[in-house]
């Protein structure tokens, strides 16, 4: 039978289990993804292997083609103190890197490091599209002081291959920062409001790439509304009144606060999930307890997996309870710790606020052809 | 377990592997796609807009000045046009508070200019006043990919013309091919108190510092903001990023060291804003493409015939740099034009494209 509408897929370079009219998934079949086409690029992520700090400088052991001056995040080490963020490569080789900070401890786990900003892409020859996945910055926690941060948005689509992309740096005190390739954007998670598909931080969710509306905010204590990027939770000021919970969507909005004065406790509202999810609010004003909201649940797009937003923190009076981060789509939102928020997880996540808010989630950027 | 790829919508349209096989630069009747092609992939880019022109720099001296509450009253031989940006400096101060201000010009004679203010004040004295102000570059065109059916016709928008006529830039125009269209960009604006970049088109044209929604039906953007199509940048900031950036802001004072705004960074990008200042002028750059750079700002210098914004990254060429005080043209596919000085031409916007792949 002919294709009428499949014309790309002719062409040379579609990968092999994709050549029949009908083929075999694997068991796995979100690694078949989009178009058959493979993963080729995690652009500006690289695997860390090991750290170690000796209290001046941080050295990072990692396959990479950074270079010095070039900027990076952190995430997922255990220890935590050596996720660092937004910081500046001192020295880098291609197993290694280098930043100049004060961390120190034991490697134990785990970590990724993210450039952001301008990248350079090297796209091999004979490729004219490709498809690219982008997703945005996480928003930071803190707008009115208690909301966590909208997860950064996520957009999908074909482009013409080119050798330049923006991925999404965190930011602190404004709306998460876009990720772009060729012509597929997306937007960064919300402050106040996301945009491009980023869910809100302390308000309204936005219309995304694809032109799916955002969401709504709702009426603390419900759940806010869905979208491609859902609204925040509605903020309470009434004591014993839980905050309302981030909508779910491709990407959540954030948990809204809850702050009314009396000895009743306080809930501040979850992180709503999706793709990427947002970031839990901050709990506050009650003499008795103060419950942060947990950050939104993500799903990892290349396995499955569901990433899970960091846990919330419960304090009492003269305190705050601590919002989770949210999960990103590449990483698990941090843990809320004392009176400080969790940091988004990578891929956008929203950050969770706290009496020290925290920043969202670096954009991330893959590529298949 | 087997699926299906031709009835599955996860399988369909990929353009992947597809060559271009045509290229148009001018509306054209096309009938020469071969026999069996029904559907084609498309890049279709609109005509990028021009840069605005400032009035030019001049000075005046100010024999007396009067500010009652709604209005202050500058007497003085002058030939300043109404919103150009004006400093006031020298007056002495008779009553009052001082009247040695910046303005945007609310009315204008040979004799007197005005401005609407709610300070009180008489002046003493003889002061000078000198007018100048930057103005905006030119939005990039629309950028829009996808599949149509074959059509017998295509469109292509030529940019928005640059002019040495005192006022905003042209609009470019709209590029269709079959069901995929792409907008003109905005002209850089000028004004009273504007001295903004043209906002970058999407899907339709573009009109002033806003842009249009996308082709995908992303949402458009306002004065400042990201976007598919970025919002012309507000007055003495830079244009954000998209994948068509808005035009950078003119620098709207007309004393001291100024420099124009440069444009954003996407794959098609708007022109650099301008500065017109007694002092030295340095243009605005145009945005830097994702294929080609944008044009530079023209350099350093004082007078007139400095401060010109550079052209934006067309898809397929460079934007020009500013020169003599005119605006250098944005690149072919879109870019944006370069604002003028108060003595030059404004860049024209780049015209724009459709691409057929199949």
């Amino acid at each position: 039978m002919a294709n009428p509408s499949r014309r790309g897929s002719s062409g040379e370079p579609v990968r092999n289990s994709m050549q029949g009219g009908n083929y075999t998934p694997w068991t796995n079949t979100h690694f078949v993804l989009p178009y058959g086409l493979r993963l080729q690029q995690k652009v500006g992520m690289s695997t860390i292997t090991n750290v170690s700090g000796n209290g001046t400088t941080v050295t990072y052991t990692v396959a990479n083609s950074y270079s010095a001056g070039d900027t990076v995040s952190i995430y997922d080490v255990n220890p935590v103190a050596y996720n660092l963020q937004n910081a500046t490569i001192a020295s880098a080789s291609s197993t290694q890197f280098t930043i100049t900070n004060a961390a120190t401890g034991t490697y134990v786990s785990g970590g990724t490091a993210q450039k952001t900003g301008a990248i350079t892409v090297t796209i091999p020859s004979g490729i004219t599209f490709v498809y690219a996945i982008a997703v945005g910055g996480g928003g930071p926690a803190g707008a009115t002081g208690a909301y966590g941060g909208g997860a950064g948005g996520v957009a999908w689509g074909w482009t013409l291959a080119t050798t330049s992309c923006v991925v999404g740096a965190p930011v602190g005190g404004t709306t998460g920062n876009y990720t772009r390739y060729g012509n597929v954007i997306a937007g960064g998670g919300g402050y106040s409001t996301g945009f491009l598909g980023g869910g809100g931080g302390s308000g309204a969710g936005s219309t995304n790439y694809w032109g799916i509306p955002g969401g709504t905010v709702g009426t603390a204590p419900a759940k806010s509304g869905s979208g491609s990027g859902a609204a925040s939770g509605s903020g309470s000021s009434t004591n014993g009144v839980a905050g309302g919970a981030g909508g779910d969507g491709i990407s959540g909005g954030a948990g809204g606060l809850s702050n009314g004065a009396g000895s009743g406790t306080n809930t501040a509202g979850a992180g709503g999930s999706g793709l990427v999810g947002g970031g839990g609010g901050r709990a506050l004003n009650s003499t008795t307890s103060n419950v942060g909201g947990v950050g939104g649940n993500g799903i990892n797009i290349l396995t499955g997996a569901v990433t899970t937003g960091g846990t919330a923190t419960t304090n009492g009076s003269g305190s705050s309870g601590a919002g989770g981060g949210g999960a990103g789509i590449a990483g698990n939102g941090g843990n809320a710790s004392g009176t400080t928020g969790g940091l988004g997880g990578l891929g956008g996540g929203g950050g969770g606020a706290g009496v020290t808010q925290n920043v969202g989630g670096a954009g991330i950027l893959y590529l298949f052809y | 377990m087997s699926a299906s790829i031709y009835s599955n919508s996860q399988f369909t349209d990929s353009p992947y592997g597809l060559k271009l096989q045509r290229t148009y630069t001018t509306s054209a009747s096309v009938t020469d796609i071969p026999a069996g092609i029904n559907r084609v992939y498309a890049i279709v880019i609109g005509g990028g807009g021009a840069g605005a022109v400032p009035p030019p720099s001049a000075t005046a001296t100010v024999t007396a000045a009067v500010g009652n509450g709604t209005t202050i009253t500058y007497t003085a031989n002058n030939s300043f046009v109404v919103g150009q940006t004006v400093t006031v400096t020298g007056l002495g101060i008779a009553s009052g508070s001082t009247l040695n201000l910046t303005i945007g010009v609310t009315t204008a004679s040979s004799t007197q200019f005005t401005y609407t203010s709610s300070v009180v004040g008489v002046s003493s004295g003889t002061g000078t006043a000198t007018a100048g102000g930057g103005v905006g570059g030119g939005g990039a065109g629309g950028y829009s990919a996808g599949w149509t059916y074959v059509s017998n016709s295509v469109t292509v928008g030529a940019g928005g013309t640059g002019t040495a006529t005192v006022g905003a830039g042209a609009s470019g125009n709209s590029s269709i091919y079959g069901m995929v269209m792409a907008g003109g960009g905005s002209g850089g604006t000028a004004g009273v108190n504007q001295n903004a970049g043209g906002a970058a088109a999407g899907a339709t044209t573009a009109s002033g510092t806003s842009s249009s929604i996308s082709y995908t039906g992303a949402p458009s953007a306002t004065v400042g903001q990201v976007g598919y199509a970025s919002g012309g940048a507000s007055t003495n900031n830079a244009s954000s990023g998209g994948v068509s950036t808005g035009g950078g802001a003119g620098n709207n004072l007309p004393t001291g060291t100024r420099i124009g705004a440069a444009s954003g960074i996407g794959i098609i990008t708007g022109g650099g804003g301008s500065a017109v200042t007694s002092g030295s002028a340095t243009g605005g750059a145009g945005g830097t493409g994702d294929f080609y750079a944008g044009g530079a700002g023209q350099t350093v210098g004082t007078g007139a015939g400095f401060g010109a914004g550079g052209g934006g990254a067309g898809f397929s060429s460079v934007g020009a740099a500013g020169s003599s005080g005119n605006g250098g043209n944005g690149g072919d596919g879109g870019g944006g034009g370069g604002a003028a000085t108060g003595s030059g031409t404004a860049g024209s916007g780049g015209r724009g494209e459709v691409r057929l792949y199949f």
